[in-house]
C-alpha cells in the first residue's frame, strides 16, 4: 500500500492570525523585512487521525490510528530498520504512533561572543593543524565572532504549570507509543517472498512509551518539556 | 529505512508567522564572512540552558508477559522529570516542589539555568573527520600510513577511518543531571481497567532518585597526577562517533565517556517530616518527596570509560542466533592474531600500549600517552597522593587536588564520617558512614556482548 502523505503549509501575516487565506497586498509585504526573526510553531502527527487538527491532550492516545492489532498480527504502523550486511534481518518498530509539537520557537542571528575562561582551539583545527576559526579573541582560534543562527523558546502561549517555584511551560509537547521493538527476517523466495519489514512472526522484547501521568497512570497525555536558554548554530 | 504509515496518517503542518521584535535581528550575510566557512563542521554553543522535563512526563521502558515455564513477572520502568540545570548554589527544589533541600549536600535535583554550559570557544562541534593521518601516535609525515593500525576485512579491504562524530565540551560549567524513576512489577491486563490512583493488589513498586552533580568531562593523562595540576592533567570531553564497522563492514559506534562530579541514588521518599507527610503519597504514578539526604553516594569521582577504538573495536548490533526475534550489542572482539605481523600485531600493539621493554603489561612507568586512550579508569574520591606525597599542617594529613569547580583544595584523610569524598552512605536523619576512597585503572575492555531476553523469555533461566 503506497502510502500517502499529506504536507500543508500554512503561510500568515501577523495582522491577519486567526483569518482565513486572502492574497497580501503590496503594502502589507513591502513593511516586513524579516529582520526582527521569526517565532514558529511546529506540529507533527504520526499515525494519527488527521480530522483531528486540534487534538486534547488527554484524549491524544486514543486518537491513533493505530488499532491492538497493529503490534502482533497486522503489519502497519511500523518503522523498519536494516543494518549494513544484514541483510535478512529487521529491526522494526511495531504499533508504532504520536504527536510532537514545538510551541514558540524564536529564530534570530547573532555574532557569538564568550565571557567564560573555556578554551579550546583544537576542535577548530583542519587536519594540518590549520585553524578553521580565526578569532580575535581565544589565542586567534575560537567561535568568538562567528555568525550565528540562534534558536530559543518564547513565552509559553498558553499558560504554564506552577510546581513549587518553577513554572513549567509546555515549550515541547511529545507523545509516542512503540508497542513493541523486535527482529523480523525475510521469508520465502521467488513469489512468495515477504520482506522482514512487512512480517509479524516474532514477538518484540520491549516497548517504548513518552506519556505524562496527569491523563492517567496508563496513559493519556503526552509528556512536556520546558527548555530556557540559547543554542548558537555556526558552521567553520 | 521503510517507514510503513497506514493509509492518510501522516500530516506535517507548519505555522509561519513573522513575529514580534526579538533582541537580536536578522541581517544579511556579507560574501566575506560567507567565504570563511569551510564546511569542516558546525559548532553548538550553548548559553543559560535548562531542560526540564514536567515532574508528571516520563519515558517508559514497557516490559511483557512472561513466557511459560519462567518465574519472570513483568517489570515496567519509567524514568520521570529529566531535567538538565545548574549544578551551582543549593539548588531550586525537588520535583514535588519541597524546597527544604536547599541546605543539604545533593538536596535538590533541580537548579537554575546553566550560564556556560558549551561556550562559544568550547562549544559542541559536529563534523565528519578523517583520523588517517596525524592523529596517530609516531605519526611520520613522510610516510603518514605506516603509524597507525591497520586492520582489513576478509576481503582485504583496509579499514576506513573516517567518522561522524559528535565532541562535548572539554570544559563546562557544573550540571545537575536528574530524574526519578518508578519500576512496577507485575503489571497485568487488569490495572489498566483499575481507578486512578492505581494501588493494585499485584504490583510491586519501587520510586527513588538518581542525581549527578558534575560535569561530562575528566581529566586526562596518568594517574597519580589527575586532578592535582590542570598544565599536565587537562580535562577531556565525551566523544561520539559513527562509521562503518571494520569487520563486518556494517553499522558501527565508537563511544568515550568522560565524566566527573558526584552521584547520589536514594529510595528514602519522605514521610517523616511534617511536610513530607503532607505531600506523601505512595502510590504508582505520583510524584514523591524525597528525603533531603538519605541515600547512597559517591563523591568525587573522575571516570573515563572508552567503549571501543578506533579502526578495529566499536559497537554493533546484530540479531540473537536463534532468531528468536531478540538482538545483540556488542563491542566487538580485538580482531588478528597478536603474532601476525600483517594484520593482528600492529592492533594488539595500540590497544596494550605496553612500555618499553615491557611484554608483559604489568611495568606501571614509562607508558605512551596511547596507553590513557585505550585504558579506562574510575576513581571514587580524591586520597591519592601525587609526587609529593602526603603533607601534613594542623589540621592533619591531606592532599593537594581540586575541588568540584577545578579550584585548588585540599583533602584530609577520609575518615568514617567524611562527606567531601569516597563512598558513604547517609541515612535520613543525616548519619553518615564513609567506607572509604577507591580507584580503578587500566580498564581495558576486549569484548562485550549484551544479549536481550525478552522475545525468548525462557532464554533468560
Amino acid at each position: 500500500m503506497l502510502a500517502k502523505i499529506t504536507i500543508s503549509l500554512i503561510l500568515l501575516s501577523l495582522s491577519l492570525r486567526g483569518y482565513a487565506l486572502e492574497p497580501l497586498g503590496e503594502q502589507a509585504m513591502a513593511s516586513i523585512s524579516g529582520q526582527s526573526g521569526i517565532a514558529l510553531d511546529f506540529s507533527l502527527q504520526l499515525n494519527f487521525d488527521n480530522a483531528l487538527t486540534d487534538t486534547p491532550h488527554s484524549l491524544w492516545n486514543e486518537k491513533s490510528l493505530c488499532d491492538a492489532s497493529d503490534a502482533t498480527g497486522d503489519t502497519g504502523c511500523r518503522l523498519a530498520l536494516q543494518f549494513n550486511n544484514r541483510d535478512t534481518e529487521w529491526a522494526v518498530l511495531k504499533g508504532m504512533y504520536g504527536i510532537m509539537e514545538l510551541n514558540n520557537v524564536y529564530v534570530d542571528g547573532d555574532t557569538q561572543t564568550d565571557s567564560s575562561d573555556y578554551q579550546d582551539p583544537a576542535r577548530f583545527y583542519d587536519d594540518s593543524g590549520s585553524c578553521l576559526a580565526n578569532s580575535a579573541a581565544n589565542g586567534g582560534c575560537g567561535g568568538e565572532g562567528l555568525n550565528a543562527m540562534v534558536l530559543s523558546f518564547g513565552p509559553a502561549d498558553d499558560g504554564a504549570t506552577e510546581v513549587g517555584s518553577i513554572s513549567y511551560e509546555e515549550d515541547v509537547v511529545f507523545g509516542l507509543v512503540i508497542t513493541s521493538i523486535g527482529v523480523e527476517y525475510d521469508t520465502g523466495s521467488g513469489p512468495g517472498f515477504s520482506s522482514g519489514y512487512n512480517n509479524d512472526n516474532l514477538p518484540g522484547f520491549a516497548g517504548v512509551k513518552f506519556g505524562d501521568v496527569s491523563g492517567g497512570v496508563y496513559g493519556n497525555a503526552p509528556a512536556t518539556a520546558d527548555i530556557d536558554g540559547r543554542l548558537y548554530v555556526s558552521g567553520f | 529505512m521503510r517507514p510503513r504509515l497506514q493509509s492518510t496518517n501522516l500530516l506535517l503542518a507548519a505555522t509561519l508567522t513573522l513575529g514580534a521584535a526579538q533582541a537580536q535581528a536578522l541581517t544579511e550575510l556579507s560574501d566575506d564572512s560567507l567565504s570563511d566557512v569551510q564546511g569542516a563542521g558546525i559548532s553548538l554553543a550553548l548559553e543559560d540552558f535548562r531542560y526540564l522535563m514536567a515532574p508528571t512526563s516520563y519515558i517508559e521502558l514497557t516490559g511483557s508477559d512472561p513466557g511459560a515455564g519462567t518465574t519472570l513477572q513483568r517489570g515496567d520502568a519509567r524514568y520521570y522529570g529529566l531535567s538538565i540545570s545548574s549544578g551551582e548554589g543549593g539548588g531550586i527544589q525537588q520535583w514535588s516542589g519541597s524546597d527544604s533541600c536547599t541546605t543539604s549536600l545533593m538536596g535538590c535535583p533541580i537548579g537554575g539555568t546553566i550560564d556556560h554550559m558549551a561556550s562559544a570557544n568550547n562549544p559542541y562541534v559536529l563534523r565528519v573527520y578523517d583520523y588517517a593521518f596525524n592523529d596517530w601516535p609516531g605519526y611520520d609525515p613522510q610516510n603518514p600510513d605506516s603509524s597507525r593500525p591497520k586492520v582489513y576485512n576478509a576481503a582485504g579491504v583496509e579499514s576506513p577511518t573516517t567518522v561522524l562524530e559528535l565532541i562535548g565540551p572539554s570544559q563546562t560549567d557544573l550540571w545537575r543531571w536528574a530524574f526519578w524513576g518508578e519500576i512496577e512489577v507485575g503489571r497485568d491486563a487488569s490495572d489498566a481497567l483499575a481507578g486512578d490512583p492505581i494501588v493494585a493488589s499485584n504490583d510491586g513498586f519501587l520510586q527513588s532518585l538518581t542525581y549527578i552533580k558534575g560535569r561530562p568531562i575528566a581529566h586526562y593523562g596518568a594517574p597519580a597526577a589527575l586532578g592535582y595540576d590542570s598544565s599536565l592533567n587537562p580535562t577531556a570531553p565525551a566523544q561520539l562517533q559513527i562509521l562503518q564497522e571494520t569487520s563486518e563492514q556494517t553499522f558501527g559506534i565508537i563511544y568515550h565517556s568522560y565524566l566527573s562530579g558526584d552521584f547520589r541514588f536514594s529510595a528514602g521518599v519522605d514521610n517523616g517530616s511534617a511536610e513530607g507527610a503532607a505531600r506523601y503519597t505512595g502510590t504508582l504514578g505520583k510524584v514523591p518527596t524525597f528525603n533531603d539526604d538519605e541515600g547512597l553516594y559517591f563523591g568525587r569521582v573522575n571516570a573515563y570509560l572508552p567503549l571501543g577504538q578506533l579502526a578495529y573495536q566499536s559497537i554493533t548490533f546484530d540479531d540473537a542466533p536463534d532468531k528468536s526475534g531478540d538482538f545483540i550489542i556488542e563491542l566487538t572482539k580485538i580482531p588478528g592474531d597478536p603474532d601476525d605481523p600483517a594484520v593482528g600485531k600492529n592492533v594488539y600493539t595500540d590497544f596494550y600500549s605496553l612500555a618499553d621493554g615491557d611484554t608483559e603489561g604489568y611495568q606501571r612507568t614509562g607508558r605512551p600517552e596511547r596507553y590513557y586512550k585505550t585504558h579506562g579508569y574510575v576513581q571514587w574520591g580524591v586520597w591519592f597522593p601525587d609526587a609529593e606525597g602526603i603533607q601534613s599542617d594542623g589540621g592533619g594529613s591531606y592532599v593537594n587536588s581540586t575541588d568540584v569547580n577545578g579550584d585548588p583544595q585540599k583533602y584530609y584523610a577520609p575518615t568514617a564520617t567524611s562527606t567531601d569524598q569516597g563512598i558513604f552512605f547517609q541515612d535520613g536523619a543525616g548519619a553518615v558512614t564513609n567506607i572509604g576512597t577507591a580507584r580503578m585503572e587500566g580498564v581495558l575492555i576486549q569484548h562485550m556482548k549484551i544479549t536481550t531476553c525478552g522475545a525468548a523469555p525462557a532464554n533468560c533461566n
